[in-house]
């Protein structure tokens, strides 16, 4: 299971969270968010959102 | 075959520009990852007549939706107006692209859409772009990627934004009895957009983009409440025509270049420190980021000492601009609520009423930053004008920069 969650009806794919990410695991297509591996759960792309779409996956 | 000259991650302003300025006779390929040029807009849309008179020479531009010639700064219940005639429009950041795109393409680009990059790879002498649509070779690449830029990373910059350094925003698109066409306003107040601003951009017709970003390390809570708390209190009974999020990171990279690649606009963190603008300064790198590709190409030598001339061109074109408006964004950071109440209200004192005149004027801070510094200058000649120790400390600190 991915450690982030995606609301997609709040996440305006603004590209917040790809530009805070220290690792660079987040890319932005078009219509959705891909987190790849390598997450060190630092949640600063959570931190960030405007929307508050991205939250943990508990 | 899938062989270029350059190519030129991102179809925004940055990208397209860059396109626009690099020659006929080298083929280039501009990737975007979204269906349309120009789609979807995440933007105030806001540049000033300064941007326009110099990148835009030509007559009956086809983006303008607005022109306005007043600010008004608030800050908590006090609130200054000044008219600076000429000041700024309002773009349709659709159509402007769109004709940033048209540039381009009649120079001879090409532009791929729903195309996403998904890697590069430096070989020896070429760069590889991978893609959902394909691998593409180039002798380098312009990444003009945006705030969620990707690929500088993938080619070894270091591209990571501080959450001091990113502003979280919302906007929406309002129409409202009470909206002044003729009028920009922002809103300073901490307790709404601590680290940043409400701004209310009137796009004509009584609608506006109307927006706030907060510094996203000083958040206390998130912009799309903020935003609806917000108009509850000052716009009740505006209709709201469109929501959205969007981010704007500040904050050059330290390296905007590396060997076979050049990094532009927002992706290059080039957006102004104070006022979160960013198309002037992507037309400024992209356009730098063309001109360099034709040196380059013309010498084929794609070394990192040469691609550094792209970064001396970009620092002596703004970079002591954008230091000031660093130390600036910094020092009201970390101002105390005290220190913000003074530097407010003595600065909205001052340019209440006044009528400044100067098509020089490239943003409202700007203007705000030339009125302490006359009246600065004003304490020196006449000795004893300003009353206010703190004031005259900041004036003191932005004349010696």
């Amino acid at each position: 299971m991915e450690y982030i969650k995606t609301d997609t009806e709040k996440c305006g794919l603004c590209g917040g969270c790809v530009a805070v990410c220290p690792k660079k695991v987040i890319l932005m297509h078009k219509d959705h968010l891909e987190f790849k591996e390598g997450c060190i759960k630092c949640d600063k792309c959570i931190q960030v959102c405007p929307s508050g779409a991205l939250s943990k996956n508990e | 075959m899938n062989k270029y000259d350059v190519i030129i991650i991102g179809g925004g302003p940055a990208g397209l520009h860059a396109a626009s300025n690099i020659s006929s006779e080298h083929k280039v390929l501009i990737i975007e990852k979204d269906d349309e040029i120009g789609e979807p807009v995440l933007c105030a849309e806001g540049i000033s007549n300064n941007t326009l008179k110099t990148f835009f020479k030509e007559e009956n531009l086809p983006f303008i939706r607005n022109r306005f010639s007043k600010v008004t700064i608030r800050y908590k219940e006090k609130s200054a107006t000044i008219e600076i005639p000429d000041m700024g429009l309002l773009v349709d950041r659709s159509k402007f692209d769109k004709y940033l795109a048209e540039k381009a393409i009649k120079k001879g680009s090409e532009i791929k859409l729903n195309t996403l990059a998904l890697d590069a790879v430096l070989n020896e002498d070429h760069v590889t772009v991978k893609t959902n649509n394909g691998d593409f070779e180039a002798k380098m690449v312009i990444a003009a990627d945006g705030v969620e830029s990707y690929i500088g990373h993938k080619l070894g910059l270091e591209t990571v934004c501080q959450l001091n350094d990113m502003y979280s925003c919302y906007q929406y698109v309002i129409s409202d009895n009470s909206i002044n066409d003729d009028e920009i306003v922002f809103d300073f107040s901490p307790e709404y957009a601590p680290g940043g601003y409400v701004w209310a951009f009137p796009r004509g017709e009584k609608t506006a983009n109307f927006g706030l970003g907060i510094n996203a390390e000083m958040m206390k809570s998130r912009p799309v409440e903020v935003l609806r708390a917000y108009k509850e209190k000052f716009y009740p009974e505006a209709k709201i025509i469109r929501a959205f999020s969007g981010c704007v990171s500040v904050n050059p990279l330290s390296r905007i270049y590396g060997e076979r690649v050049l990094i532009a606009g927002d992706a290059a963190r080039y957006a102004d420190p104070i006022t979160g603008g960013g198309i002037d300064n992507a037309l400024r790198t992209g356009g730098f980021a063309g001109q360099v590709a034709n040196i380059v190409l013309k010498e084929d030598n794609f070394s990192l000492k040469k691609m550094s001339i792209y970064h001396e061109l970009v620092e002596k074109d703004n970079w002591y601009s954008i230091k000031r408006q660093l130390q600036l964004k910094k020092m009201m950071s970390e101002m105390t609520e005290e220190e913000l109440d003074r530097f407010f209200t003595s600065s909205l004192g001052l340019f209440d009423g006044k009528k400044v005149f100067s098509s020089d004027f490239y943003s409202t801070i700007y203007s705000l930053k030339s009125t302490i510094k006359t009246t600065g200058l004003l304490y020196n000649l006449l000795g004893s004008l300003m009353k206010d120790k703190y004031l005259l400390k900041i004036i003191m600190r932005l004349l010696w920069q």
